[in-house]
């Protein structure tokens, strides 16, 4: 009992086609290591008026620059992420609507990342400080740390919008890079005055 | 352009050819001697898994907006539902091919095809171009190709599963409409999901019902209906027993919902460009959008129509049925009901919707035996008849 050859083109078409999107495609992306690398001038968007500035000669992994233009508007309630690499430290921003305060936001975090296993459980957290930026708007900042990374999570609100900072690499990697991660993350600002706090 | 219907064979006047449309055939989905059918069981299979590898950690994450965006926008499937199965209603595709090919749509080419595809397109567009670039056009230059193909193949595989029950460019319509619309469904639980995410995960409600209002209100110009276009197409280009293949039509079909996928998804940047409001441009999308669909829908029905008459005919001359029924059944929606208010009386008005509703079911039996006088055939025409005599006794 043989195949009956006239399901055959389709199959293989089928699978070819399966195969480029889900393996091929993925794996050329993969290959693909592309940063943009950050210039003096260089200023983050996360989009709803919020910003920071990112260290000179960092790597743009993905992410936008104010002043790089898109066509389509970055909408006024938009909420952008930007990722950063220097020297194996992954420096990741993510906003979005939040209206609690950054310690609560500090908790939806360790939850969503409790879900994700983003964290190994073996991960050990320190307890949480307080951090500033320039302009004066007060958040949480909390260490991690585990057998093979380092890191540590930073979360603010700014009217409406919950902005968390990951900053992770290899144990001892972050401490060589500790000054330009306290300013990046202080250099954090909305562009609309009166919502600063 | 001819006609979709003049290019039917036309069979003998009582014995259809035996490459009429099935319909009314019972399909089985796993035929071992079919590697399309092993494709197809093999690809629902990794879709599943790829599905309960997304599904499973963000159901913990946020599981509130899992649950109220499954149990809502299953309520939102069932008015499309409806609307399909009535498109349908002359000579209905067996459900097991639909139910198959909505979970292909969502399982298979959302999760296993689309999902991995986007990401990684809309990356190496941001790479190979620039982060804006990728912003602004990254989903439309990705998603009319990773989408369509993964829906369309589910279409493709099944025309060469259930061979006897998707013959007419018709069939690809229904048929490409229920992938669509399994995919369209998965990804705005998906979408949900995510929004739920992107918020941390802190008013879950809420996010979903955004979801809802956005994919609910723009869902008319969206999956079901680009695969409606794309299955037509399929049926054209690979062509079938009873339709020959219209190359250029067939890639017509196709490049016209690919083409209406990405314009969609290209709203935004489009009204940057030309400095019109997004929502003006995606009016306008819409619009054009919805009538060239509609265009196709009618034009793809009449080979429907056709295949309906040309079976039913016989029937008319035996006395079955009258010139007037079969006119009705095979007339639009409109004639349908003039029809039967042209009746007297609420009995004999409920009289011709039955009729009707059992000239149908003779439909489906006389194409499951080839035109042949089977014994559900038979069994079919002694219903008409009782249909009208009950009516006329009481």
């Amino acid at each position: 009992m043989g195949v009956d050859r006239r399901t055959i083109p389709p199959a293989i078409v089928s699978i070819v086609l399966i195969a480029l999107f889900s393996l091929v495609l993925p794996a050329l992306d993969r290959s693909i290591d592309h940063e943009r690398e950050i210039e003096a001038g260089d200023v983050v968007n996360l989009g709803s008026g919020i910003t920071f500035v990112p260290e000179v000669g960092w790597g743009l992994k993905d992410g936008l620059l104010v002043g790089h233009d898109t066509v389509s508007r970055v909408e006024e309630g938009s909420h952008l992420g930007a990722t950063l690499v220097h020297g194996g430290v992954t420096f990741t921003v993510t906003t979005g609507a939040f209206t609690g305060t950054p310690d609560e936001l500090l908790d939806r975090v360790h939850s969503l990342n409790e879900a994700f296993k983003r964290v190994d459980s073996g991960t050990h957290g320190s307890e949480r400080v307080t951090a500033t930026t320039d302009g004066g708007a007060t958040g949480v900042a909390q260490s991690f740390t585990g057998v093979n990374v380092d890191g540590v999570i930073t979360t603010f609100v700014i009217d409406g919008v919950g902005i968390e900072f990951v900053v992770s690499g290899p144990p001892g990697s972050l401490d060589v890079n500790t000054d330009a991660i306290n300013d990046m993350i202080a250099s954090l600002a909305a562009d609309r005055p009166e919502v600063a706090r | 352009m001819s006609d979709p219907a003049a290019t039917i064979a036309s069979p003998a006047a009582r014995q259809l050819s035996p490459d009429m449309p099935g319909k009314g055939r019972s399909v089985q989905i796993f035929q071992p001697r079919n590697l399309a059918s092993w494709v197809f069981l093999w690809g629902l299979a990794f879709g599943a898994v790829a599905a309960f590898r997304w599904f499973q950690p963000v159901s913990i994450a946020v599981g509130t907006a899992t649950m109220w965006a499954s149990v809502l926008f299953f309520l939102y499937l069932l008015p499309w539902l409806w609307f399909l199965r009535h498109k349908d209603r002359r000579t209905p595709i067996p459900a097991k091919v639909l139910i198959v090919g909505f979970l292909w749509g969502g399982l298979t080419a959302a999760f296993l095809i689309a999902l991995p595809g986007n990401d990684s397109l809309m990356s190496i567009y941001g790479k190979a171009v620039s982060p804006e670039f990728a912003h602004d056009w990254g989903a439309a230059l990705a998603a009319p190709f990773t989408e369509e193909t993964g829906k369309g193949l589910g279409i493709l595989l099944l025309m060469f599963i259930a061979p006897r029950i998707i013959r007419l460019p018709f069939d690809g319509f229904i048929v490409g409409a229920f992938v669509g619309l399994g995919f369209q469904i998965f990804e705005d639980v998906l979408y949900a999901a995510n929004e739920a995410i992107s918020g941390f995960g802190a008013d879950q409600v809420h996010a979903v019902m955004q979801t809802l209002m956005l994919r609910g209100a723009t869902g008319i110009f969206s999956h079901a209906l680009y695969s409606a276009v794309y299955g037509a197409g399929l049926v054209y280009l690979i062509g079938t027993a009873v339709i020959p293949v219209h190359r250029i039509r067939g890639i017509g079909y196709i490049l016209a919902a690919m083409l209406m996928h990405g314009a969609w998804d290209a709203g935004s940047a489009i009204a940057g460009e030309i400095g019109v409001a997004p929502l003006a441009v995606m009016a306008g999308i819409g619009l054009i959008e919805l009538v060239v669909i509609l265009l196709i829908g009618r034009r793809v029905s009449r080979g429907e129509r056709a295949w309906l008459r040309e079976i039913l005919t016989p029937e008319v001359d035996r006395g079955t049925i009258t010139q007037a029924e079969l006119d009705a059944l095979v007339g639009s929606g409109r004639e349908r009901r003039r029809f039967i208010r042209s009746a007297h009386g609420y009995r004999d008005r409920r009289m011709a919707r039955h009729v009707l509703e059992a000239a149908s079911d003779l439909a489906e039996a006389l194409g499951a035996s080839d035109g042949h006088d089977s014994p559900e055939a038979r069994f079919a025409r002694s219903e008409v008849e009782r249909v009208r005599c009950g009516a006329a006794a009481g």
